[in-house]
């Protein structure tokens, strides 16, 4: 289809209008959103370069939406986040960064371990996500998670055992470097 | 002689002997003992508010330094001062402070306060004031421990001996005349284990640099502009907030510092700030990725399910506060 | 009504935000406002006399579809609950067919688009307690077969509709750079005396296209454009925008001052 034949001759004509609103531009303009994000052809007369840059675009925007929703599922992937969360996402339009980024933890389920894996069972344990529409909360849950259990009771959540986040330390108590740190040259 | 009475009127006076020795020991601990040196600023700022308020006197100390700068997103970042400047920060707590700062192990002043590094320097500076007698923890006081259970030990016996064994007392009113005393004593028992904070001779040095320090008090109309930075550094240790604000405001709320140190529960002088650095309502907001204190993070209020159409959806990270079905950033990156 | 120098609000630099002495003017995303409870930093500000423009980033006023109601309707709720003089949205369109874009794109310079266009925001503007002011945003591609130039095609919308325009300088410097045009001549070309306030924002060249990122230092260029758009008719205010990569506070003071001294409004750090 010609989306810009379709928007100019269907306006020109206001055929079909539903107050103003015209058949053929809502089709190109469907088109074109199927272009940028769930990997459809590119409509006849554009950029096609172009649009692919600013579907790229929009897919890392995306990748850092969700990574501030998601802080520890971004940060088990460390740099090749962007990279991985836009291969992933590239044929998925967005359903907003936090189902986003839920739908991208479950479809990677067996490959997240410690704080990402925490963050998925925090998340299941609030609210009751069906992956197809928006996500309701609970009233109560309880979730394993790695090397203990996520329990969410009277709107709080506890995660009960699991690793230590605390840092380790030297012996000493003094950290790692510090004897090279600012002031203390006295 | 009714042998129970006797019993009693021991038992009783057993917890007079002991609770005048518990007593006598806190007093001392209460009253500390007189400084023999100036305190140090973070000392004082202990004093006033516990570590928060030292580890906020230490960040203006590298600030009048140039050593630490904070992003738009209060973010803290580690500057290297000119070499040859005269340095504020000297103290163990600095190196620690600056050292988490510069190696990325902390960004905000809840990641700051959770360092393991920042926080044997104020277990440090906790200690010294301990062994000064200007600060009791009444918990790590061998003496008074033993004590302290010794006289509940006491009156657990009393308690379980009078009512469960013997049963010369079972008559209610007679009951009541006889074990008055022992609840009272229970009661001040308890009150002789709480207490922790500065000696009288602790809170006295602090009004002491407080008086002499009226050209510090903001709310004197002290100005910081210009000022020399053992004098910035004196001024937020007591002065706290207002301090902080007078000194350097665009820094200071940047970071969250006046949150933080109203986080201390000390009124030293925090009014009027309101700034946070997290006003979230997410449900994965990680104290990693909130400014302000951390335990800001994990509620949400009244934010709906989520996936709605728009408003506060359900929960999209510190960052936004905007989640579920809406990605509010939509107006960044290339389109508005 | 004179707004000056002002920033737009995010969470992550809300201390920022709040610290700026002399600030009378924020902008929030209006989508992630909730109108019952605003942060309480927000309605700080509005108390010190700022005024908080809702911003909207996903009504879809150039969709080729009646905007939905509800999504206008939390728009009103946000102008009354922050106070606020205006609101405003974009020449845009972000879904179709019932598929989200993840973005703001570019509607076709067609009669049917400025028929659609002119419907939605009549449609708006009759629910909203304040005035509507409209954004051009930036894009990488046009569409083709285009009926008007950008000029007559929001001179007309403006005209049709009575609408403000937010002109956000940094996409006019985008959009000419990436079509190789001078930005000066669409300035020109559009009625400067119904622009309600500018947007200003840093970008980056990538792959030989200039990328509006909102995450990067305000370039040269876009600082002289503010003061071309200023020699010819003054804007009552610019707002920067600044959406992540936060630089030290100390550049972004040194940003809006440049924002200040181009426009030759007052310094609000």
């Amino acid at each position: 289809m010609s989306a810009g034949g379709a928007g100019g001759a269907g306006g020109a004509g206001g055929a079909g209008s539903d107050g103003g609103f015209d058949a053929g531009l809502a089709a190109a303009q469907e088109a074109l959103v199927r272009a940028m994000a769930s990997g459809g052809p590119v409509p006849a007369g554009f950029d096609a370069a172009a649009v692919r840059v600013a579907a790229h675009g929009v897919l890392l925007k995306r990748a850092g939406e969700v990574a501030r929703a998601w802080p520890a599922l971004a940060a088990s992937y460390g740099t090749a986040w962007n990279a991985e969360f836009a291969a992933w996402a590239a044929e998925r339009p967005t359903q907003g960064s936090f189902r986003d980024g839920w739908d991208f933890a479950r479809a990677h389920w067996d490959g997240l371990a410690g704080e990402a894996a925490r963050e998925l069972a925090s998340a299941e344990i609030v609210w009751a996500y069906d992956g197809a529409s928006a996500p309701r909360p609970r009233r109560a849950a309880a979730r394993r998670v790695p090397g203990g259990v996520a329990v969410r009771f009277r709107g709080r959540v506890r995660i009960i055992g699991g690793p230590s986040r605390r840092r380790r330390v030297p012996p000493d108590g003094v950290p790692r470097g510090a004897s090279g740190g600012y002031g203390l040259d006295q | 002689m009714d042998e129970t009475l006797w019993l009693l009127t021991l038992h009783f006076l057993i917890g007079l002997v002991l609770a005048a020795v518990v007593w006598r020991r806190r007093s001392a601990l209460v009253r500390g003992t007189p400084p023999t040196r100036d305190p140090h600023p973070y000392e004082i700022a202990y004093l006033q508010g516990g570590g928060r308020h030292a580890i906020a006197a230490s960040l203006a100390a590298l600030r009048t330094d140039g050593a630490v700068d904070a992003h738009g997103d209060g973010r803290l970042t580690a500057a290297r001062p000119p070499s040859d400047a005269p340095r504020t920060a000297d103290h163990p707590l600095d190196g620690a402070v600056f050292t988490a700062i510069a190696e990325e192990r902390a960004g905000t002043l809840a990641e700051l306060t959770a360092d393991t590094g920042v926080s044997s320097a104020l277990d440090g500076l906790r200690d010294g004031l301990i062994e000064q007698g200007l600060l009791i923890r009444l918990g790590f006081r061998p003496g008074l421990w033993a004590n302290r259970w010794l006289l509940r030990g006491w009156v657990l016996a009393g308690f379980v001996y009078f009512f469960m064994i013997d049963d010369a007392y079972d008559d209610f009113p007679k009951a009541l005349i006889v074990f008055a005393p022992l609840a009272v004593l229970s009661w001040a028992a308890i009150r002789l284990a709480a207490g922790h904070g500065p000696t009288k001779e602790g809170e006295r040095a602090v009004a002491q640099v407080r008086s002499s320090s009226p050209h510090l008090d903001p709310a004197q109309g002290a100005s910081y502009d210009g000022l020399a930075g053992p004098a910035v550094v004196m001024g937020v240790a007591l002065f706290g907030t207002a301090a902080l604000m007078a000194f350097d405001e665009m820094f200071a709320q940047t970071v969250g510092l006046g949150r933080y140190l109203q986080l201390t529960g000390v009124a030293a002088s925090s009014g009027g700030y309101t700034g946070s650095a997290c006003s979230s309502s997410a449900i994965v907001c990680s104290s990693a990725s909130c400014g302000g204190g951390g335990s800001g993070g994990g509620h949400h209020h009244g934010c709906g399910s989520g996936g709605g159409h728009h408003g506060c959806g359900g929960g999209g990270g510190c960052g936004s506060s905007c989640g579920g079905g809406s990605s509010c950033g939509s107006s960044c990156g290339g389109g508005s | 009504m004179d707004l000056g120098v002002g920033i737009g609000w995010r969470p992550e630099i809300a201390g920022f935000v709040g610290a700026l002495p002399g600030l009378r003017f924020t902008e929030v995303i209006a989508e992630s406002v909730h109108p019952a409870h605003p942060a309480p930093e927000l309605l700080e500000l509005r108390e010190r006399g700022a005024a908080v423009v809702p911003h909207g980033v996903k009504l879809s006023l150039g969709g080729a579809e009646p905007v939905a109601a509800d999504r206008v309707a939390h728009l009103a709720a946000c102008a009354e609950a922050l106070g606020s003089p205006l609101v405003s949205e974009h020449v845009a369109f972000v879904r179709a067919g019932g598929i989200e874009a993840g973005h703001l794109l570019p509607v076709p310079r067609t009669r049917a688009a400025l028929d659609a266009l002119t419907a939605n925001i009549r449609r708006t503007r009759a629910e909203l307690p304040v005035p509507l002011a409209v954004e051009p945003i930036a894009t990488l591609f046009d569409w083709p077969d285009a009926e008007y130039t950008e000029g007559d095609f929001l001179t007309e919308l403006l005209e049709r509709t009575d609408a403000l325009l937010l002109l956000d300088v940094a996409n006019v410097y985008a959009n000419a750079r990436n079509r190789g045009e001078d930005p000066v001549r669409l300035l020109d070309r559009l009625p400067l005396e119904r622009v309600a306030y500018c947007h200003v924002a840093g970008g980056v060249e990538q792959g030989g296209r200039y990328h509006d990122t909102h995450t990067a230092a305000v370039p040269r260029d876009v600082l002289d454009l503010i003061a071309e758009l200023c020699a010819r008719h003054r804007p009552p205010g610019f707002l920067l925008e600044r959406d992540g990569h936060y630089p030290p506070i100390g550049e972004m003071r040194a940003e809006l001052d440049a924002i200040a001294a181009a426009s030759g409004m007052a310094p609000v750090t």
